[in-house]
Formats: structure tokens, C-alpha cells, sequence
């Protein structure tokens, strides 16, 4: 929207310009500093963003002329094929992610906080797939579950009877199996959040509690778990926020079969746009997703804010 | 001055300084000189200097360092002797809409630009393209004629030509001939009708060996390789009428080239509901299966990385009619473009036969000219496994949904490609999939 050359700036305008021209003249160094990552991320992280709400007003056309729909890329939502599939799915995915990968992260940073041999080695190991390529790790992922007697799983699971198994191509363990990569992949970074704050209890309270007769199980309870809840709360809002966007596994590994059951939202929104050139109603759709990742952090983070230590 | 403003002017400048270091170099090319910089006139009249030839942009998608793209280089160092007025620069980076469409946005798109068969149907709508029908008029009619008709449809849209087909692909059967001989089959007489097909497939079953490499892996490869059935079964995919284009797969002859389809699952591994083109490629030089279908390249990656198996390759099985499916590298002259005599010279030149045989041909030989008079070449007769694929280029046909390809894709992706996996792993029946094809996939072409 332009401004008309005899409209002045409201009151509530002119005292945020001020504001931010006294900041900026007796306290520009700070911002001189940051200036050239600002202008990085405004180029390739807020223009594009903000690109992409309004072509989601638009039947964009790449080249030629768009036409501004309104919110009719926003209506057409749940009227598209897959679109159910896709968000039961990617809730599916989450419920499966989140909770499994927070414990097991746990776990590990349990035992990686503990006084063992080699203890930096084995953090070293945790968290190498972190750094690792996705899409590496997704096609060696993809051999592992390699369907038949030849599979690496499937090799593993024989020792013990159990038949192979289809493991990509079963709807049934395909999500699952995808759950499983990322429990794997993503594990490191949430242990390395974990044992900062496990770091950051005091010993005299594990010593105290000792002395009070508590046992291993007792010492978790109330003091490790309730302590580590402003950790456990980041974990979980990253977890959530990550999972509701996973694609690379799906992209890779399954093309979001079979019959659809690996489909996730944000592997729909990459087919409507780059697959189906619907670059507006792919663009109507990430900023759905943009809103509930957005709602489901804001009720996560009010639900723990009561009961955070 | 205090040490503190010191510190901080220099910070400043260090930062400034790096911040250029970092940008786009400052010495201008030789064309900015010769357009910016006015030299003053001091020669005698007489004395006439050549003009300084145009410099022209061609966007490719192979790597100059890897073997075709010093092909590449060589052709076009060829041509810029033959051309000395042209000086033509290779970008090798390969195209896709979103690099398109950036680069034309940004009024930095090159003046040739290779494209993959869709490319003209998903932008010549949006008038993305130098319209090359006058050119194209200034050939003679043996060269024009020369080109296969189902590649140069193509590059055509509303009676206009905005692509030449540079090089092209068709689907063959590929197969193992020491496993046909050690299966007691003629290698010399691969199958020609799906039955054929099927027993041959059987015959080649055995133990951890199997007959067909099938395609189960929801996606592009396994639609495409299913739609070859359904032409080979006289279906097709859409039709028009009165304006109106419909989803015509819920037809008897694409419900028996699903079940035919669904059928050789019984001689393919067991990984096929999660093996698409890539992998079947695999399986066949692991030598898990004895046959399986793919384009040109697969000869030249079998050659390559398992020069063990000897190679038969032949038209693909049919039921009613030959068909297989085709594609082609367009070469197309973007709009932004200020040279398009110069970039049309470009184009005559490397649509030469030989400068097609010659860019094919050369080490790893992934795809076939598009001119006719082409197999003539010697390079043909040593290597007969590519003749097959130049035939199809004679039988197959540009997909009628070629008109509507943006609507088509949407259908294609969101429609036909979870249907057919739906019934591939029987979650529905081959009627119910294709009904909810026709069901799901006609609204979207509305």
C-alpha cells in the first residue's frame, strides 16, 4: 500500500519512527555490525516469505499475467485431493516423532552424562548424523530397509525367525520406518540440548536427595525430570516444529507412497508447487502450515509455562 | 582522536572492505568496455575494423568438465570458428522451471536454452519464448523434414515453434542375453506381445533371479511406465470433447494394461513396491532381473558399469499397437534474449546431423539425434543396440495431453500416481483405481 503525499504519520507512527531514529543515531555501531547478516537474511529468508503470502492472493503465473484469487487458494484447501491425507499423515508423523524421540534422547543423555570410559567418543558418535547429508542419509537408510532376504534389516530381524519384511513398501511400517531414520538422525542435537541441562543441576541436589535414601529411580523423579523441564520444552517445540515440517526422508525414500500413506504436507506443498506449477495454492497452503506450527507452539509453550521449575 | 573511534572506524572499513572482496568483481569484461568506453576517432576512414562479434549465452545442462561437456565445448569452439562474427559462452547449468523462471524474471536468462520436452508446453503459455516459426521457414524443406514428428510436436504450441529438438529419447526392453541363453531362450528373438512377454519373464525366474525389473515405486517412472501399456493397448490418457478434456484412463484398455501390469509382479523382485527407474537399473546390472524397460542411457550405464552383460535391447511388447513413450532436449530462445538472429545460428548449427551424432555418440551415449538421416551414421552400425530406440522415435507419439501438459501434471501427480499405487500394493481394485482416477482427476482439469 502507498502512501498519499498529503497523509501524515499517525501519532503512534511518528513515536515509533522517533523511537527508532533515537536508537538508531546514538546507538547505530551494534546495528552497523549486524547489518550485512540482516540484509542476508532479509534478501533470502523475509522477501521470499513475504513474497510468497501475497502470491498466495494469486493463480501465479511465473511469467505471465497472475490473477488475484483473494482467499480462494485458502478456500480450495480442503477441497484438493490428498489434503486430508496429507495432514493425518504428518499429525501421524508427529504423534510417532515427538515423543518417541524425546525419550530416547533422554535416555542417551542419561547415559552420556554418566562418569564411563571414552564418555567424549561416544557424544562424538551420537552426534555424528546430525552433521550428516540428509538425503545421504536417506539413501543409506533406504538400503538398510531394502526389501527381501537382502536387506540389511531384513538380514538382522532373519537372525531371530522373523520373516522380511517390505519395510518402505508396507503402508503399515513405511511411517514407522521413516520415524526410525529421524529418531536416529535428528537424536544428536536433542541429546547435546539435553546434557547442557543436566549440566546445569547442581550436585548438591542429587547429594541431598542421596542422603534423604533416594534411589536411582527416586533422584529422576524429582529432581532430574522436574529440573530439566525448560529443556524438555525446547526439545519438544523444536521436535514438533521439525516434524510438522518433514520432507527430505519422505522425498527420498518413498516419493510420499505407497498409495500415498508416507505423504506428508510439506512434500504436498513441494508437489503442488514444483510438480503441479500451482505456485500460488502451494504458497496458500505453507502459510496454513506457517499457522498451526504457530498455534500448536503458542499452546505448547502456555501449557508448560505453568510448569516450568 | 580517541582510541575507541579508531578501533570502530577501522572495524567499519574492515568490514566494507570484505563485503567487497566478497562481491562481484569490479573489472568490467571486454564487452562492457567496448559499449561504455567512447574512443576517440583517430584513423583514416579507410581503415575499417571488423565489428567486435556478439557475444551469446548457451545454457546446457552438462558439466564442461565431464565428457559431454567437452563435447559440447568442442562443437560450439567448432561453430565459433565457422562463425567468427558469434562468441558464444557456455553456462552448464541445468535448466528446471524454478531456474527458468528466476533467470528470466531477473532479465538474466541465456539466449539458448536446453529443455526437457515439457518445457515448451509449461512456458510458451506465458510467452516465455522468441517464437522461431520464421526461422524455421528459412530451412530447407528436406531438413525441416528430416526432424520425426513426434519430437518436433514438442517444441510447438498453438500452431507456433518455440523449440527445436535437439536430442531425444524413446523406451525400449532391455535385456540379458546370457541369461535368455542360460534359460534356454533365444536371445536373438526377444518377446514382441505381452503374453511373449510374460513367459519369457517366467522362464528367466528363478531363485534370487528375476524375470522383469517392474516399476512399483510410486511416482513419475511408474506412471510413465504404466501409460506405455495403456497406448500399446490402444487407451490413451485424455480426450477432448467440445472444448472439454476429460480424464479417459477408466477405459477397458487401460483396466487390462493395469491388471497385465499388475500381473508381472509375479517375475519381479521383491523390492518392487519401492523400485522405481533408477533402481530397476540396478537390479539389472546386479543381474537380479534378466529385462526391464528404460531409455537409451541404460545401455550406455550397463556398458559402463557392468560390461560383462551383453546387451539385447528391442522394441517394447505390445497387445494392439506399437507405442512407447518419447522425449526430447529442446533448444529454445527465451524472450529477454537481444540476439535472436545470433542465438538462431546457434541453433541451425548444432541441430546438424552430424553435430547431433556427434554430441550423442561421443563416450557415455545417453540419447539419440532427432533427424532421420541420422542412423545412416557409422556410428549406428557398430552399435545396433541404439537402433530400437531411433525406431520408436517412428512409432511413438507426443502424449495428447501435450496441450493442457500444466493441468495434465497436476492429474499426473496428485491423481494417477497414488491411484496406481493404490492398486499395486491391493488396497484397491484395477477398476476401483482407475474409477478414481476418472473420479478425482476430471475436476482438476476443468
Amino acid at each position: 500500500m502507498t502512501m498519499s503525499p498529503t497523509m501524515k504519520p499517525g501519532p503512534l507512527l511518528r513515536r515509533v519512527a522517533l523511537a527508532v531514529y533515537r536508537e538508531v543515531r546514538f546507538n547505530y555501531w551494534p546495528y552497523l555490525f549486524v547489518l550485512p547478516a540482516l540484509a542476508i537474511l532479509g534478501a533470502f529468508l523475509l522477501y521470499p516469505a513475504l513474497y510468497a503470502f501475497r502470491m498466495s492472493f494469486y493463480d501465479w503465473q511465473a511469467l505471465g499475467e497472475s490473477e488475484f484469487v483473494g482467499l480462494e487458494n485458502y478456500q480450495r484447501f480442503l477441497e484438493m485431493p490428498n489434503v486430508r491425507l496429507a495432514v493425518s499423515n504428518t499429525l501421524y508423523y508427529t504423534a510417532l516423532n515427538v515423543p518417541s524421540t524425546l525419550f530416547v534422547s533422554l535416555f542417551v543423555a542419561l547415559l552420556l552424562n554418566a562418569e564411563i570410559r571414552a564418555r567424549a567418543w561416544f557424544r562424538v558418535l551420537f552426534y555424528l548424523p546430525v552433521i550428516s547429508s540428509d538425503v545421504a542419509v536417506a539413501l543409506l537408510w533406504k538400503w538398510i530397509y531394502w526389501a527381501g532376504a537382502r536387506g540389511l534389516l531384513n538380514n538382522l530381524i532373519g537372525v531371530f525367525g522373523l520373516p522380511p519384511q517390505d519395510w518402505l513398501g508396507d503402508p503399515k511400517l513405511a511411517m514407522p520406518a521413516i520415524v526410525l531414520l529421524t529418531i536416529w538422525k535428528g537424536m544428536g542435537s536433542n541429546v547435546l540440548i539435553f546434557l547442557a541441562g543436566l549440566q546445569s543441576i547442581p550436585p548438591e541436589l542429587y547429594e541431598a536427595a542421596m542422603i534423604d535414601g533416594a534411589g536411582v529411580w527416586a533422584r529422576f523423579r524429582h529432581v532430574t525430570w522436574p529440573l530439566l523441564r525448560p529443556v524438555t520444552l525446547i526439545v519438544l517445540l523444536l521436535l514438533t516444529i521439525g516434524s510438522l515440517q518433514v520432507f527430505t526422508p519422505v522425498f527420498v525414500m518413498t516419493g510420499g507412497g505407497p498409495a500415498n500413506h508416507t505423504l506428508t504436507i510439506a512434500f504436498y506443498i513441494y508437489n503442488l508447487a514444483f510438480g503441479s506449477g500451482l505456485y500460488g495454492f502451494a504458497s496458500a497452503v505453507s502459510y496454513l502450515l506457517f499457522a498451526a506450527i504457530l498455534g500448536i507452539t503458542v499452546i505448547q509453550r502456555r501449557y508448560f509455562s505453568d510448569v516450568v521449575y | 582522536m580517541c582510541k575507541q573511534t579508531i578501533f570502530r572506524w577501522l572495524a567499519l572499513w574492515t568490514i566494507l572492505a570484505l563485503m567487497a572482496a566478497c562481491g562481484p568483481a569490479a573489472t568490467p569484461t571486454p564487452a562492457t568496455i567496448i559499449q561504455t568506453v567512447e574512443v576517440p576517432v583517430t584513423v583514416a576512414p579507410e581503415v575499417t575494423e571488423p565489428p567486435p562479434p556478439v557475444t551469446i549465452v548457451f545454457q546446457e545442462p552438462w558439466s564442461l568438465t565431464s565428457d559431454r561437456g567437452k563435447v559440447v565445448q568442442q562443437i560450439i569452439s567448432d561453430f565459433m570458428t565457422a562463425n567468427p562474427d558469434i562468441r558464444v559462452v557456455i553456462k552448464d547449468v541445468a535448466v528446471n522451471s524454478a531456474v527458468f523462471t528466476t533467470e528470466v524474471l531477473a532479465g538474466s536468462a541465456s539466449d539458448v536454452v536446453m529443455f526437457s520436452e515439457d518445457g515448451v508446453s509449461l512456458f510458451a503459455p506465458q510467452d516465455a519464448f522468441v517464437d522461431l516459426t520464421p526461422y524455421v521457414a528459412t530451412w530447407d524443406a528436406s531438413k525441416r523434414n528430416d526432424f520425426y514428428e513426434s519430437i518436433w510436436a514438442f517444441g510447438g504450441y498453438e500452431g507456433k515453434q518455440y523449440g527445436i529438438p535437439w536430442i531425444a529419447h524413446s523406451m525400449a526392453l532391455i535385456y540379458n542375453k546370457g541369461m535368455f541363453e542360460a534359460a534356454g531362450l533365444d536371445p536373438n528373438k526377444p518377446p514382441t506381445t505381452w503374453d511373449e512377454l510374460y513367459e519369457y519373464a517366467m522362464a528367466l525366474t528363478s531363485g534370487e533371479q528375476y524375470g522383469y525389473g517392474l516399476v512399483g515405486k510410486q511416482g513419475h517412472d511408474m506412471a510413465w511406465s504404466w501409460y506405455n501399456f495403456v497406448r500399446q493397448n490402444g487407451g490413451d490418457l485424455a480426450t477432448e470433447t467440445g472444448g472439454q478434456w476429460t480424464v479417459a484412463l477408466n477405459s477397458p484398455a487401460a483396466l487390462e494394461a493395469l491388471e497385465f501390469y499388475l500381473k508381472m509382479k509375479d517375475v519381479a523382485p521383491p523390492e518392487t513396491t519401492t523400485t522405481g527407474g533408477g533402481e530397476a537399473n540396478t537390479l539389472f546390472i546386479q543381474k537380479r532381473v534378466a529385462m526391464y524397460v528404460m531409455g537409451p542411457w541404460a545401455v550406455a550405464s550397463i556398458r559402463k558399469d557392468a560390461p560383462d552383460i551383453e546387451v539385447g535391447v528391442a522394441p517394447l511388447p505390445y497387445s494392439q499397437q506399437l507405442a512407447t513413450t518419447v522425449g526430447a532436449g529442446l533448444l529454445t530462445v527465451p524472450r529477454t534474449t537481444q540476439n535472436p538472429d545470433a542465438a538462431w545460428r546457434l541453433i541451425d548449427y548444432l541441430t546438424e546431423v552430424e553435430n547431433q551424432v556427434k554430441l550423442v555418440s561421443t563416450g557415455f551415449a545417453f540419447r539419440i539425434p532427432t533427424r532421420q538421416s541420422a542412423v545412416q551414421d557409422a556410428w549406428f552400425q557398430q552399435n545396433p543396440e541404439y537402433i530400437p530406440f531411433v525406431e520408436g522415435l517412428g512409432y511413438g507419439h507426443v502424449p495428447t495431453v501435450l496441450a493442457i501438459a500444466m493441468k495434465y501434471n497436476q492429474v499426473h501427480n496428485e491423481v494417477v500416481q497414488p491411484a496406481l499405487s493404490k492398486a499395486f500394493i491391493g488396497e484397491l481394485t484395477p477398476a476401483d483405481a482407475l474409477a478414481e482416477m476418472e473420479t478425482n482427476g476430471n475436476p482438476l482439469l476443468r
